[in-house]
């Protein structure tokens, strides 16, 4: 563990392991990190300690993503989804089960099942079994013109679990989780010319409709309050804001925006949004930190774990919006003006058949 | 799945053989090798929807130059295939192709004959990848050999390498 930050962060350096995910462990008391060569370490949280490791991608390519859902931790790389029982310093036997096709992703969502985002071959859904082989569901819609790209699950009040995949020139795409035994689900995408949509995220946990904030690559922001529902959202930009975009994320109300060039923090945007303001009209406070970053992911909702060049900058997440002092006289933050867009809108909604597979 | 692919890959080879004879060569040769390139009508529009297409507000001196900076700085892999890459004035990488490739792929050409290309990665037309598939991938070490050569930072290495867009 390094230097003291004076967002509240410390950063980790190991040469020895080259991280190329940080996020979410087995439980709150750890990290998972993983690496170039396809290892997955947990670190505990408290002093940021190395606990246990194992090979988790066999073909020693870098974890692009990590998620864990009850007993299981899947692993995805470019060419491959690993999902391994957590490991256990007790018990060095693990449960094991591979799909051969890559992933830019994997997140777990609140049924249970594993999804990964597999380009033009669509959306790997994977349901681990105890003692038997996975379940594995393939939603694609047909030609491929969605790329999937990213995923989020969005667990809401009053409707049925939904997925939100950001598929690039294909904009953002919804779908509800198919049923168990479902044959076919309609996939709902909305776009327009020059999108590219990079990322997506929750607006927040228990919301009545499934509310999206999408990123393009170019930083272009847009709201959906029902992505499941809604065919055109609110788009706006920040001409102060640089960068080829790469993460988004949604925090206790701010919207977290982490570029090519630095970490924006846009306080109280989507607060904001859900309570019904303006705010492609109005300006937002922004705070930005300066980073040469990789990729970034909340831990157990009180941590962000960035990916730097060289290693993992932890953020205490209060401290980082500004909730808790850090004890270091900091800058609040800047006014940035939004400028709204109007963009001609195209929508589609198909159904598309459901592939199932073991 | 993977059979799909197979095929996929069948197609590709037929229609590069047919259409080989329209192919504009580019007037300069590669500085370090001498390589001569060529621009392949499949790859810019004339195959099928499955093919990867350069970007069209790409110039074909640009495309050259992808191939010429691959060439004058060793990036290719042990099948002697080269990768490269265009960057903007602000250092970030160019989209090469229609859906969002950042990096070309050059395959090795047979003795003699011109060499072509085609943008293949971090997103392309089978992209992430599968196992049954590798050729699509660029391995590790292009990578490395990039970044050693400053035609990308060790931050766009790091997200090619996993597959993000840089």
């Amino acid at each position: 563990m390094t230097p003291y930050h004076p967002c509240g962060g410390s950063e980790i350096r190991d040469p020895g392991f080259e991280v190329s995910w940080a996020g979410d462990g087995p439980s709150e008391e750890y990290f998972y990190f993983g690496s170039e060569d396809g290892r997955l370490r947990t670190v505990a949280a408290e002093g940021l300690v190395p606990h246990l490791e194992f090979e988790a991608a066999e073909s020693r390519e870098a974890i692009n993503g990590v998620a864990s859902t009850g007993h299981y931790v899947a692993v995805s790389t470019r060419s491959e989804i690993e999902v391994w029982s957590h490991p256990s310093s007790t018990d060095d036997k693990q449960e094991h089960g591979t799909l051969d096709a890559g992933a830019h992703g994997v997140v777990a969502i609140a049924s249970g099942q594993f999804v990964a985002p597999q380009g033009r071959a669509g959306l790997a859904l994977i349901q681990p079994r105890p003692g038997t082989s996975m379940q594995v569901h393939l939603i694609r819609r047909g030609g491929g013109d969605l790329y999937f790209y990213r995923v989020v699950g969005l667990a809401s009040m009053d409707f049925p679990e939904t997925l939100a995949c950001a598929t690039r020139r294909g904009g953002i795409a919804a779908l509800s989780v198919p049923h168990p035994g479902a044959e076919q689900v309609t996939i709902s995408s909305s776009t327009f010319s020059g999108l590219d949509v990079v990322d997506v995220c929750s607006l927040g946990p228990r919301l009545p409709t499934p509310a999206v904030c999408a990123v393009g690559k170019d930083r272009t922001l847009v709201f959906f309050r029902n992505v499941l529902q809604d065919r055109r959202g609110v788009v706006l930009k920040f001409d102060r804001v640089k960068g080829t975009a790469y993460r988004l994320i949604c925090a206790k109300g701010h919207l977290l925006l982490l570029t090519s060039r630095s970490l924006y923090i846009f306080k109280g945007l989507t607060r904001s949004y859900l309570e019904g303001q303006p705010i492609e009209r109005v300006p937002t406070l922004v705070r930005e930190i300066p980073m040469e970053a990789v990729d970034a992911n909340l831990a157990h909702d009180r941590w962000l774990l960035v990916v730097t060049v060289a290693g993992v900058q932890v953020f205490d997440l209060n401290m980082l919006l500004g909730l808790e002092p850090t004890g270091q006289k900091h800058e609040e933050g800047q006014t940035f003006s939004p400028t709204n867009l109007s963009p001609h809108w195209a929508t589609q909604d198909a159904e598309v058949a459901i592939a199932a597979g073991t | 799945m993977d059979e799909t692919w197979l095929l996929l890959s069948f197609s590709t080879r037929a229609t590069v053989r047919e259409s080989a004879m329209s192919d504009p060569i580019h007037p300069e040769q590669t500085r370090k090798r001498h390589y001569s390139y060529q621009f392949t009508a499949k790859h810019h529009g004339g195959g099928c929807a499955e093919d990867a297409r350069w970007a069209e507000d790409l110039s074909r001196d640009e495309e050259f130059s992808v191939f010429d900076e691959a060439d004058a700085n060793d990036v290719l892999d042990e099948a002697g295939r080269f990768f490269g890459v265009l960057r903007d004035t602000d250092g970030e990488l160019r989209y090469l192709g229609t859906w969002q490739q950042q990096v070309a792929e050059f395959p090795r050409a047979n003795g003699g004959t011109p060499w072509h290309g085609y943008p293949s990665w971090a997103v392309n037309d089978v992209a992430p990848n599968n196992r049954s598939s590798q050729k699509v991938r660029p391995a590790r070490i292009v990578f490395e050999r990039m970044e050693r050569a400053g035609l990308i930072t060790r931050r766009q290495r790091k997200r090619l390498y996993k597959g993000d867009h840089a």
